[in-house]
């Protein structure tokens, strides 16, 4: 099991146990925590696995170009330059070179293409298609390619870490509103007996539930809501 | 008046068809409601509250159109200004302005690829700065006015690499400004976030008032 599992099924069992004492209700928290559970598994984790890979394969394809055209510069070939690169590279991205060992550079590059589907690497292509071709400086050829890609970065780590704070923070505040809701019982002890019956109060903090749960898809929304060139949102990372 | 209303519709990429019959059926629905509500209650109340309730809704649908072109915009500034760092990429390595704007066609969206080819076209035809100026005012900005000057700058004095730099420099405060109010509208974007579990605590103080209330004018009603 994974951080991002482990994580939701901790906010589940809070929310369903927060639900419980507040309700007093086995029946109600029971299936407020198997909503929470199979939202969490069907659409959030998904949600966010998806974009994590995504901002993962774009930092990789970041440092390959970078690494690819450092090294291209030293060693003026592009096998050299590819060997050189793909060392550096994560046991992922050597698992998808040893498929394609048989390949020639030229077409090894090609096919990478499928494997860091952005707009980046397809220009990176081109141009070392284009110095293959007629040669010339590569530095220089790709010096405004380096510049964009290096803007791109930086845009996606500072959203992302920006994403992270943003969970932190709401995670806080709605911990601090559900203890409110929680105190209660506590705090209104024979009171609390009476209002637990109201009908109005058993199906408002039913809503209030639903409203949580929401919240954390409308801020995962808007936390994996992050624009990679070339890359659809939605679209499935191989 | 009503050919404005469609072309904009289509411009947005949506049916109109489709849009005129939704709006219709909604107002329908509620024109039936409000008979509906007369006839059981006698009352000239219940249709006024549907003429009521009807204009809301129509008013927010067709608002609608509004924020989707407002949103288009952003969208079709932003892959411009991607575009643009591509065309530099492109000129930098020996293909003129024409040639660059036309390996852009494999980066561009459908929206863009239409507003290039009538750009090439132009340009094949008028080597005035008016195809620029054009091109620029498909994207309400004085940015990329400023931008297309440029390019047509350095166009009609020969592609130097004076004109390129001069380019250049404009280019690269913008792409860097652009990249900055991403990132901040990104943030503006989650920081709205926060407003929930204050709502939340809010609906936990009213939940709680009303259930306090139902009791005691359960216990008034005993006594």
């Amino acid at each position: 099991m994974n951080s991002t599992s482990f994580i939701f099924i901790i906010v589940s069992l809070v929310v369903s146990a927060v639900m419980y004492i507040a309700l007093d209700n086995l029946i109600i928290a029971a299936m407020i925590l198997a909503c929470y559970l199979v939202v969490s598994f069907m659409v959030f984790i998904p949600m966010i696995k998806n974009r994590k890979k995504q901002i993962e394969r774009y930092h990789l394809c970041y440092h390959f170009i970078n690494n690819f055209i450092i090294s291209l510069s030293i060693k003026k070939s592009i096998g050299g330059a590819f060997e050189s690169t793909s060392v550096s590279m994560g046991s992922e991205f050597q698992d998808t070179v040893i498929r394609i060992e048989e390949m020639s550079d030229a077409e090894k590059l090609k096919y990478l293409q499928t494997y860091f589907p952005f707009h980046s690497y397809l220009l990176f292509y081109q141009i070392i298609t284009l110095w293959q071709e007629q040669g010339g400086d590569i530095l220089k050829m790709s010096q405004y390619l380096l510049a964009q890609t290096r803007q791109e970065e930086e845009y996606i780590t500072s959203v992302s870490s920006l994403g992270k704070r943003k969970y932190i923070e709401t995670g806080t505040l709605w911990i601090f509103s559900l203890a409110i809701l929680a105190m209660l019982r506590f705090t209104l002890t024979g009171f609390y007996d009476k209002i637990k019956t109201v009908p109005i109060f058993v199906i408002s903090t039913t809503l209030l539930a639903g409203f949580v749960l929401f919240s954390i898809y409308i801020l995962i929304k808007k936390a994996t809501n992050i624009n990679i060139k070339g890359h659809d949102k939605n679209e499935k990372i191989i | 008046m009503k050919r404005s209303f469609r072309q904009r519709i289509e411009e947005l990429g949506l049916s109109y068809t489709k849009e005129i019959t939704v709006l219709f059926l909604i107002i329908f629905v509620i024109a039936v409601i409000s008979i509906v509500g007369y006839i059981m209650t006698k009352n000239i109340i219940a249709p006024g509250i549907g003429l009521i309730v009807g204009l809301i809704i129509t008013i927010f649908y067709l608002s609608r159109y509004s924020s989707m072109e407002k949103r288009n915009d952003k969208e079709h500034l932003d892959e411009l200004i991607s575009l643009l760092s591509y065309l530099e990429i492109f000129i930098t390595n020996k293909n003129n302005v024409y040639t660059s704007f036309k390996m852009l066609i494999p980066y561009c969206s459908t929206f863009m690829n239409e507003t290039i080819n009538s750009f090439l076209i132009q340009v094949d035809n008028d080597k005035t700065v008016s195809p620029y100026i054009n091109f620029a005012a498909k994207f309400k900005t004085k940015i990329i006015e400023s931008l297309m000057l440029s390019i047509y700058q350095m166009v009609d004095n020969g592609e130097n690499d004076k004109q390129f730099d001069e380019f250049n420099a404009l280019f690269s405060d913008i792409s860097k400004d652009f990249y900055i109010s991403k990132v901040e509208e990104h943030k503006r974007s989650l920081d709205s976030s926060n407003a929930y579990p204050l709502y939340g605590a809010g609906g936990i103080i009213v939940i709680l008032a009303f259930s306090i209330f139902s009791i005691m004018g359960d216990l008034v009603n005993v006594i």
